[in-house]
């Protein structure tokens, strides 16, 4: 079991896991942005139909 | 133009500064680095046993957001108040992502262990299993339209699949003693025990962040949905 | 509503579900021909190896009874669904759980003998003997058949009336199914192998736990499911 190569997967697997946690985290943010553009939107319109 | 609104019983939430989530971020990477500086090699593993800091709390994790899961969907059948769904299925969401990260943690782990990237491991498949359990429970809300039908079936099938967890990894841990093949040994040294505390809560607060910021993500959406209705049905503001 | 009064309209239920029009014979012949003919394409894919054949029998049954019984789930709810009557069954009071019940037992006799008509032909083809203890198999399939029947049932309850009912079901019951299956393949495989009588014994108390632990959950959760 060579030295060397196990960094490799000690390496592979902290970058999986930075990997993970950032993508969920951009997932959401997006998921957010998006609803909030939409009810922003949404209440522009209720408001400009105001007589 | 950031604000709080009022729609109907879900609240909008406030664009507000995300103060534990930089806690969270910053605690993590203090909780890794630290683990990684301070950790001696193991005397099999060799540097192999670093992994441990991000597989354990990871497989951890991936046990708590079930119950999680189970908690809100309990209280939404009795309550039946729209943010306890919210929530359930944002702590869904979260575990997914953290059973997936465990699989796949796992297979890094088996790789160099045993030679194979699978092995049929009771902790790893019975993590493999509760993978599969959740995704169902995320297809029940993405394929139902209805609102109340879909909250309800989503805490039906949150519950079973909660339940079902500890019997899964029983039932298969049972076959692979059956089948005489022993299984990891999960002793840890004292020597990593702050280092895996530590990692703990680190991921426990970013799974607790995410929750959060998902459940924004979902209370957003909601009203949204709501003030794009009110919108159509020609509702003044 | 007394115990009495809901026993009888579960048997009601379960006696309408059973001999409902010529439907359900015809319905019976497919799904047990359905299921013979993944055995077939079982042992298809696990032999010709008479060895490994032989290892692969019970797991081959068991899989070809949850496939074919897939199928029979779904349509239990047919008739109320096709009628519209799910609406009216649900508005009688204390009568969920009789639906439940009604459900399960009218799945249970048509699992049940699809099951008979599986292992019948799976011995067959799978080259095992008949076991000397096969009154035990006999209970091992009555077991697991009622835990599968019991989720099947339950979550049927949900995929029927969602417009993704054919890859629901089977996306939501089989993760659910892993304990019971384990344990009834593992019993049957221990019988039909004659082997340690032994580890039989101790997956079928394991399937016992299993059934009681997932009547009570499904009949406890099954109220939510179907009054929405």
């Amino acid at each position: 079991m060579s030295s060397a190569n196990n960094w490799i997967f000690v390496g592979a697997a902290f970058a999986v896991t930075w990997a993970v946690l950032v993508g969920y985290f951009l997932r959401v943010q997006r998921k957010l942005r998006a609803a909030r553009v939409l009810l922003d939107s949404a209440n522009t319109m209720r408001s400009s139909a105001a007589p | 133009m950031a604000g709080v609104a009022t729609v109907s019983t879900v609240q909008v939430p406030r664009e507000r500064r995300q103060f534990f989530g930089w806690f969270a971020l910053l605690f993590l990477i203090a909780s890794q680095i630290t683990a990684i500086l301070i950790s001696p090699p193991d005397r099999d593993m060799g540097d192999l046993q670093k992994i441990m800091y991000v597989h354990v709390p990871a497989a951890w994790m991936t046990m708590l957001a079930p119950l999680t899961v189970l908690f809100f969907s309990v209280r939404y059948l009795f309550r039946k108040r729209e943010e306890d769904d919210l929530l359930a299925s944002s702590a869904a969401e979260v575990a997914v992502a953290f059973a997936g990260l465990t699989l796949m943690l796992g297979m890094l782990w088996a790789r160099p262990t045993w030679g194979i990237w699978w092995t049929w491991d009771a902790r790893l498949t019975s993590t493999l299993v509760l993978f599969l359990i959740l995704a169902g429970y995320l297809s029940v809300r993405a394929l139902i339209d209805d609102r109340e039908q879909r909250a309800q079936w989503s805490a039906a099938v949150g519950i079973m699949g909660a339940l079902n967890v500890p019997i899964v990894y029983m039932s298969v841990r049972w076959w692979r003693t059956i089948h005489q093949i022993q299984s990891s040994p999960s002793t840890v040294d004292p020597a990593y025990v702050i280092g895996l505390r530590l990692n703990a809560f680190a991921f426990l607060f970013v799974m607790i962040y995410f929750i959060r910021r998902r459940y924004d993500a979902a209370l957003m959406e909601r009203a949204a949905e709501h003030a794009s209705e009110a919108a159509a049905l020609g509702v003044v503001q | 509503m007394s115990l009495r009064k809901e026993w009888r309209r579960a048997r009601a239920i379960a006696w309408k579900d059973l001999t409902a029009e010529r439907r359900s014979k015809a319905q019976f012949n497919g799904v047990v021909t359905l299921a013979v003919t993944i055995l077939v394409m079982l042992g298809f894919a696990l032999g010709p190896d008479a060895e490994a054949i032989r290892n692969a029998a019970a797991g081959a049954i068991w899989l070809a009874a949850l496939f074919a019984g897939v199928l029979a789930f779904n349509r239990s709810y047919q008739m109320e669904l096709d009628g519209g009557a799910l609406e009216q069954l649900v508005l009688y009071p204390g009568s969920r759980r009789a639906i439940f019940a009604g459900k399960l037992l009218a799945n249970f006799v048509f699992v049940g003998l699809m099951l008979v008509v599986v292992v019948a032909v799976g011995i067959v083809l799978f080259q095992v003997r008949i076991p000397a203890q096969w009154p035990a198999l006999i209970a091992i399939l009555f077991l697991g058949a009622l835990g599968l029947v019991t989720l099947g049932t339950f979550y049927a309850a949900m995929a029927s009336r969602s417009r993704a009912r054919d890859v629901l079901l089977p996306l939501l019951l089989f993760p659910m199914l892993v304990p019971v299956l384990l344990a009834a393949m593992e019993a049957t495989k221990a019988l039909l192998g004659s082997n340690v009588m032994g580890d039989a014994g101790a997956w079928a108390r394991l399937l016992i736990v299993f059934d009681v632990i997932f009547l009570t959950a499904t009949f406890l959760v099954f109220e939510s499911v179907i009054e929405v």
